[in-house]
């Protein structure tokens, strides 16, 4: 098959790693080119000077990307007829047309940085099914895979041989196994992909791998992410540790070799009452080492991705207006993950509050992420209007299987959603700058569109006035970023929250503050604040703001900007601020209505609007908090 | 840690790949590595030896008696194998016997739908046919590594794909297009007319127009970072925008824009060493294109072949006529 590939690139790519530095050493000495449009007089503006190798900038950029997609490597992504190596993940990442499933694909702008997160799990079990020539290549039953044609039969063999031999508390490799060589060699071919396709400055690639950990079927799963190349041999996977603790102390054991690493949990929404759990995983109540553990290599929580947005969901938090957002509610059908309040990300986060006060430490001092989990290898394809591929291959590669099909054992076709986007704010795009951003939390996540946002935080009154345009350099000065932590005394807090759409996007309908709390019981407590808001709209007695409106034509699945507003900037006190009260707050961005990707679907095939799902979107963004300790 | 391991295994698993590709072979056996490098040899070659392979263990040879079945010790064994590996356990013989009533009834069917001719023209099948043939060519065709001269002589004969983009460095001043547009062009109208006679400088411009953090300028852009920051009309405007001066007003998304191009640079050639690794991607992918089209055009060539193509000659007219 065509499975020689990925094992030669790797030559190549030691001479493309070596090739690439003596590139940038050149083209930091750039030659002037001959025709050149210079001004004419001594420009009073700008100094058209060689711009450095690497744009810097110490007031920080936001940049876009993937923490979370799979590839042909990940064994149910293969399954699911994903034939895309880590490298084309990238290729596809840094704007490059790919095929998924016989439908060309590109995204509408290239993203800044991507993560390719195979599941460690049978990774080198996929490494012997691909690649030609490996240990276990030629084994019947990898043969006989290679040769199922239908998503039926791909799927009845990976339960036969692969689900079965998971499902226990002591989960094992499949008796196609050829040994940890075949691990580590496909860990090496996804190296080379982050090795070959990084260009500093102007695209990112983070060393990266799932764990996928779900006991009694609840999602446990951690993303691993590395801040260079000195990484560990092989990645570990749920058959070599089986729970989170496990996870972080094999992390302590890399940092002792002079690693740098995070994890990154996900779909908690699915997580059966265990992502934010009172016990540990033996069943005892979590203390300030599993506190400290967590909160030392977890600084961050993907909170959307394709199956569900799990910020919150309408059940559980009737009072925000705006809780019923992709709530994936099929997930429930499955596995008998149920929803709950525990679950979802809002809750967790208040919660971490009140161990914070009794521990000493926040074991869920979270900053806000967003991913794809793609199973196709098409990281960032988040698009409403690009959706055209699907997320998992043949489980929802057709508008068909979308509207009456499922991702097997997950979800239902229609609650799907094409993901989020993770912004950073960094100083520049390179690995470091772009990992230390995601370290220190200063992330925002958004449901597909290219909204920035930034936020900063301060204890007492702002020294200045309010001009925009001075706002970074003051929120810097005076305070902390999203992500950050205000302590001691000095004043009620006070926000200053900016947001601008993306270039070619729809417009901004408001921005939130959401602030939470502890209280007396320990339960968790908040509430939404209406920030700034687009138009001359007029909160009303009880303080609800009108809605912004709709344009959205469902017939053509268009939409205009004559409402909403295109940049938006608001400042915001706490009135209700204890200063003995742990709390934190985090900001949401809304857009003005938009077209669903079902709606699309529905009117690319002249099909009828699917009835139980909203045809109308409101995309959003969340900043990560800032936590205020006494 | 992966660059110093790779290169090995990567010549291993190459020698393991092509055990055909006569590295050690004596110069005299020139034309003998040439012949043997022919994908189209190859293909012969893998075919017969799969053909020999087939007859030989597949316990009944391609011409013994039709009406014959025999299942001989080494069908047993198969069957008996592929039962293990799904049961993880062998069968019983009761199990066995059902294995073999089953496999001489698929045999039977399979030479009487030979027989009445049930693989012509079925879609399924010959889909599945192309496609071996296809995967068997595809593991022959691994393209060598690139010679510089190959990489210089590619890029040579495609300047345009790997051009320098186009790139601006240039200043803006954000006019909020508000409800009224026409209040915002009126205020741009005046503000050019004072920017043109009194250039500001470069730290002053962040503080004219309307406040917002948008870029008061970009260094070296190419249109595509205009285009993400800016969007695409305003991307687009700036193309035929004069350098030197005070411009505009130019629309985007957000609102209306004055500009100062300070410089704008044409795409211009690049020099190998700058986009080695974009050629060589672009060369592999071109290798494998010919030698696809080497390896059906070499099969094409066995072959006479004659189209009767009816008057008249568009694709609608034939769709509605034939058959």
């Amino acid at each position: 098959m065509k499975s020689g590939k990925p094992m030669t690139r790797i030559a190549r790519s030691t001479a493309l790693v070596l090739a690439g530095t003596t590139v940038l050493l050149l083209s930091a000495c750039d030659k002037p080119a001959s025709e050149e449009k210079n001004a004419a007089h001594p420009a009073p503006v700008i100094a058209p000077t060689a711009a450095p190798a690497i744009p810097y900038n110490p007031l920080k950029e936001a940049y876009f990307g993937e923490q979370h997609l799979h590839t042909a490597y990940s064994l149910d992504a293969y399954i699911g007829g994903a034939r895309l190596t880590p490298s084309d993940a990238y290729r596809f990442a840094k704007g490059e047309e790919v095929e998924v499933s016989g439908t060309k694909v590109r995204l509408h702008a290239p993203l800044d940085w991507a993560a390719v997160t195979d599941h460690a799990e049978y990774l080198g079990e996929m490494y012997s099914t691909m690649v030609d020539g490996a240990p276990g290549h030629d084994q019947d039953l990898l043969k006989q895979l290679r040769g199922l044609q239908s998503l039926e039969e791909r799927e009845k063999w990976f339960l036969e041989y692969v689900v079965k031999s998971n499902r226990g508390t002591t989960p094992q490799h499949p008796p196609f196994f050829a040994g940890e060589e075949t691990a580590n060699g496909a860990w090496k071919v996804i190296l080379a992909a982050a090795e070959e396709n990084y260009e500093p400055g102007k695209f990112t690639t983070i060393p990266a791998f799932e764990w996928s950990a779900a006991p009694r079927g609840g999602n446990l799963h951690r993303n691993v992410f590395f801040r260079d190349m000195h990484v560990p041999e092989r990645p570990m996977s749920y058959i070599d540790i089986n729970r989170e603790e496990g996870l972080w102390e094999w992390l302590a054991g890399l940092e002792q070799q002079g690693m740098k690493v995070i994890a990154i949990p996900h779909n908690s929404n699915a997580s059966k009452g265990m992502m934010f759990a009172a016990q540990d995983s033996s069943g005892d109540p979590i203390d300030l080492d599993y506190a400290g553990m967590r909160s030392r290599f977890e600084p961050l929580i993907e909170m959307m991705q394709i199956k569900g947005n799990s910020e919150v969901h309408r059940s559980f938090w009737a009072a925000d207006e705006f809780a019923n957002f992709e709530n994936a509610d099929s997930i429930q059908d499955y596995s008998d993950r149920r929803f709950r309040k525990e679950n979802f990300v809002r809750w967790g986060l208040v919660k971490g509050l009140a161990y914070e006060q009794s521990l000493g430490v926040n074991p869920y001092h979270y900053g806000i992420v967003g991913g794809t989990d793609n199973h196709n290898g098409t990281p960032g394809n988040v698009a409403e209007d690009n959706f055209a591929v699907g997320s998992h291959g043949a489980a929802d590669g057709t508008i068909e299987r979308r509207r009456t099909g499922e991702v097997g054992g997950w979800i239902k076709g229609k609650d799907l959603n094409p993901g989020a986007l993770t912004g950073v704010w960094a100083t520049r795009n390179t690995r470091e700058a772009i990992w230390d951003a995601l370290k220190a939390r200063e992330t925002f996540a958004t449901s597909g569109p290219r909204i920035k946002v930034r936020f900063f935080g301060r204890l007492g009154p702002d020294d200045a006035s309010a001009d925009v345009r001075s706002m970074v350099e003051r929120g810097y000065a005076q305070g902390v970023p999203m992500g950050g932590t205000l302590k001691g005394s000095g004043g009620a807090p006070g926000f200053t929250a900016w947001s601008i759409k993306e270039a070619d996007g729809a417009n901004l309908d408001r921005i939130q503050i959401v602030k939470g709390w502890v209280d007396a019981q320990g339960e968790p407590q908040d509430r939404v604040f209406d920030v700034v808001w687009s138009g001359d709209r007029k909160p009303d007695a009880k303080g609800k703001l009108p809605a912004v409106g709709d344009t959205v034509d469902l017939k053509e699945a268009t939409y205009t900007n004559s409402i909403g507003s295109p940049e938006l900037t608001g400042s915001w006190t706490d009135k209700d601020f204890d200063p003995q009260q742990n709390a934190l707050y985090y900001v949401r961005v809304l857009l003005i209505p938009t077209p669903r990707w079902s709606t699309y679907d529905a009117v690319r095939a002249n099909l009828p609007l699917l009835e139980d799902v909203p045809a109308t979107v409101q995309e959003r963004a969340w900043s990560s908090p800032i936590w205020y300790t006494p | 840690m992966i660059p110093e391991r790779t290169d090995k295994d990567t010549l291993e698993q190459q020698r393991m790949r092509k055990p055909e590709s006569a590295t050690h072979a004596p110069p005299a056996a020139g034309w003998l590595k040439r012949v043997a490098s022919e994908p189209l040899v190859h293909f012969l070659v893998l075919g017969a030896a799969l053909f020999m392979l087939y007859t030989g263990f597949s316990g009944q040879s391609a011409v013994t008696n039709p009406r014959h079945i025999v299942v001989d010790e080494l069908q047993l064994q198969r069957l008996a194998q592929e039962f293990q590996r799904t049961w993880m356990r062998p069968p019983t013989r009761q199990e066995l016997d059902g294995l073999v009533a089953g496999f001489v009834d698929e045999e039977i069917l399979y030479r009487e739908a030979l027989a009445l001719g049930l693989d012509q023209d079925d879609l399924v099948i010959r889909r599945r046919l192309r496609q071996k043939m296809e995967f068997l060519n595809a593991d022959l065709t691994e393209p060598p590594a690139a010679s510089d001269a190959d990489l210089q002589a590619y890029l040579d004969a495609h300047r345009d794909a790997f051009r320098e983009p186009e790139r601006f460095s240039f200043s803006q001043v954000f006019l909020k297009s508000g409800d009224s547009g026409g209040d915002a062009r009126k205020r741009a109208a005046s503000l050019l007319e004072e920017l043109q006679a009194h250039p500001p400088a470069a730290a002053d411009v962040t503080a004219l127009g309307d406040p917002t953090l948008l870029p008061d300028g970009m260094q070296r852009a190419t249109a595509d970072d205009i285009s993400r920051a800016f969007g695409r009309e305003f991307a687009d405007s700036l193309v035929a925008a004069p350098v030197g001066e005070w411009s505009g007003p130019y629309a985007s998304g957000y609102g209306l824009h004055l500009v100062y191009i300070a410089q704008h640079s044409p795409a211009s050639g690049v020099v190998l060493a700058d986009v080695r690794q974009a050629v060589e991607r672009e060369w592999s992918a071109e290798q494998r294109r010919v030698a696809n089209e080497r390896f059906y055009q070499a099969m094409r060539d066995r072959y006479s072949i004659e189209i009767l193509f009816p008057e008249p000659r568009s694709g609608e007219a034939v769709a509605a006529t034939v058959r």
